[in-house]
């Protein structure tokens, strides 16, 4: 007889609380070919992992199957992290996946993925959580170690770019078991100097090995943590450790750090020539202004002196002057060219032999205009008779009617 | 239409006298747009522009003379003038 009678609903909670509970299968990474892949309509991805011996059903929800690089693929050799449950509704033991990555990549790699998504969630990415660097920095903090060509080269790119600067080294080892300690170490006291702006974390080329300790998660999170703007330089270009993403700036090399903390001491001089060049002209154009003014002021004094406008306005008189005489004479020179105009008219009316017919015209004394009515006359008139071959001078005796 | 000389002529002859690159550098800067801008006496606009020639030369002369200063943080938090090889680097 059975000791105690267990419901199948419990028996099954209970194996699934032992595979959760043991700390192997709470966090272990499984190798085997996938095959059954199944994408569920609710984002959910289903499959399973095998190899000669076995199988294992896996699930990849849908928020992990968002952060993967690669989903999993039938008939690909992958590595599968997790941790080993029992899902009672079927009471099958299931790998419930949280990293894939096709095989072929070291366990190094593996973890370096899993601890990339993992940062990657917690924000340390975030690209708006990136500071500016300061434009013209007072100390800059170096962490990195004090033997090798790297501190070397920092120092002669600031010293060659911008020596106005202070430098300060907070010498750490960078590579070994004890670095990741040691780096953090250095940047926390590096921080605690006030006037360090800006701070280059850095080391040369190496290995995967080598560059362990900035795939480091303490460090990750105290370079996050960090006071001031940070800029990696790590190794060769081509190297990217999770600090590289999660400091401010990330730069190829560390001199190429050290480059891109500081301006150019060349910028700096040929600002300062072109500020001379400007102040030069401005004052050029100060003075040719400053002596317009003057001019203008100079000639329309001139135009208003007194003696000068007396001497035009006397010259402008002499010509009116003479103007108004030389209209008299023409006015008298057409009068006398009138009269004599009209005596020839008078004459000439002669070809019609009214004077040669014994007639005689009778004509003002003065004008020499006929009178052509006796009405016009009065006693006592002095008129002129015009004969055809002279003229008499009478006076008039008496008018009728 | 001739403004008086609303500059601050103290702060940049103490930039001159006293001042970092950056204070020098900025001075200059101010004194250059200020001259630009015009309208200012004669007698003023002379004086920026002497003022504006000190500053340029002192600006270069702080660049020409300027070493670059390298020091150590100690793992006690210290500063160390220059650098010494053979002090300790961090650990834990």
């Amino acid at each position: 007889m059975p000791a105690q009678l267990v419901p199948v609903g419990i028996l099954a909670a209970y194996v699934r609380d032992v595979l959760e509970r043991d700390p192997i299968l709470a966090d272990i990474w499984v190798e085997g070919e996938v095959s059954n892949v199944f994408r569920a309509q609710s984002g959910h991805v289903y499959f399973t992992l095998k190899d000669s011996d076995a199988q294992l059903k896996c699930v990849l929800f849908k928020a992990q199957a968002a952060r993967q690089l690669s989903l999993p693929e039938s008939g690909q050799q992958t590595a599968v992290h997790g941790n080993i449950s029992l899902y009672p509704r079927d009471g099958a033991i299931q790998l419930y996946a949280d990293v894939i990555q096709p095989a072929g990549v070291g366990l190094l790699a593996l973890q370096f993925e899993q601890l990339r998504q993992r940062l990657e969630a917690d924000g340390l990415f975030d690209p708006s959580r990136k500071r500016a660097l300061p434009p013209r920095p007072h100390a800059i903090g170096v962490v990195t170690s004090p033997d090798g060509a790297v501190w070397h080269d920092i120092q002669n790119v600031l010293r060659r770019r911008y020596p106005l600067v202070e430098v300060i080294l907070a010498p750490t080892a960078v590579q070994g078991d004890a670095a990741p300690a040691a780096m953090a170490a250095a940047l926390d006291a590096i921080q605690d100097v006030d006037r360090v702006d800006v701070v280059i974390l850095a080391r040369g080329g190496g290995s995967a090995e080598d560059l362990a300790a900035f795939n480091d998660e303490y460090v990750a999170r105290m370079v996050f943590a960090c006071r001031v703007p940070i800029v990696a330089g790590v190794g060769h270009e081509t190297d990217w450790t999770i600090v590289d993403w999660v400091a401010d700036l990330r730069a190829p090399t560390p001199s190429a750090a050290a480059e891109l903390c500081v301006p150019n001491i060349a910028d700096l001089r040929l600002r300062t020539e072109d500020a001379l060049d400007r102040v030069t002209l401005a004052l050029n154009t100060a003075i040719s202004t400053a002596t317009i003014a003057l001019e203008t002021r100079q000639h329309r004094l001139r135009r208003a002196d007194p003696t000068q406008r007396l001497a035009a306005e006397r010259l402008v008189l002499s010509i009116r002057r003479r103007r108004l005489l030389q209209r008299q004479s023409d006015v008298m020179r057409y009068r006398r060219a009138g009269l004599l105009a009209q005596a020839g008219l008078l004459r000439a009316l002669e070809p019609h032999g009214v004077l040669r017919r014994g007639y005689a015209v009778v004509c003002d004394n003065i004008t020499g205009e006929p009178i052509l009515s006796s009405s016009r006359i009065n006693s006592g008139d002095i008129v002129t008779a015009q004969f055809a071959d002279g003229s008499v001078t009478a006076a008039v005796v008496s008018t009728a009617p | 239409m001739i403004a008086p000389l609303d500059i601050d002529l103290e702060t940049w002859r103490t930039a001159l006298a006293e001042g970092s690159f950056e204070d020098v550098s900025d001075a200059l800067e101010a004194v250059v747009a200020r001259l630009e801008l015009g309208q200012l006496r004669l007698e003023d606009s002379l004086l920026c522009y002497e003022l504006g020639v000190r500053l340029a030369e002192r600006s270069e002369q702080i660049l020409a003379s300027a070493e670059l200063r390298v020091s150590r943080l100690s793992p006690t938090g210290e500063t160390v003038e220059g650098w010494d090889h053979d002090d300790e680097p961090f650990h834990e």
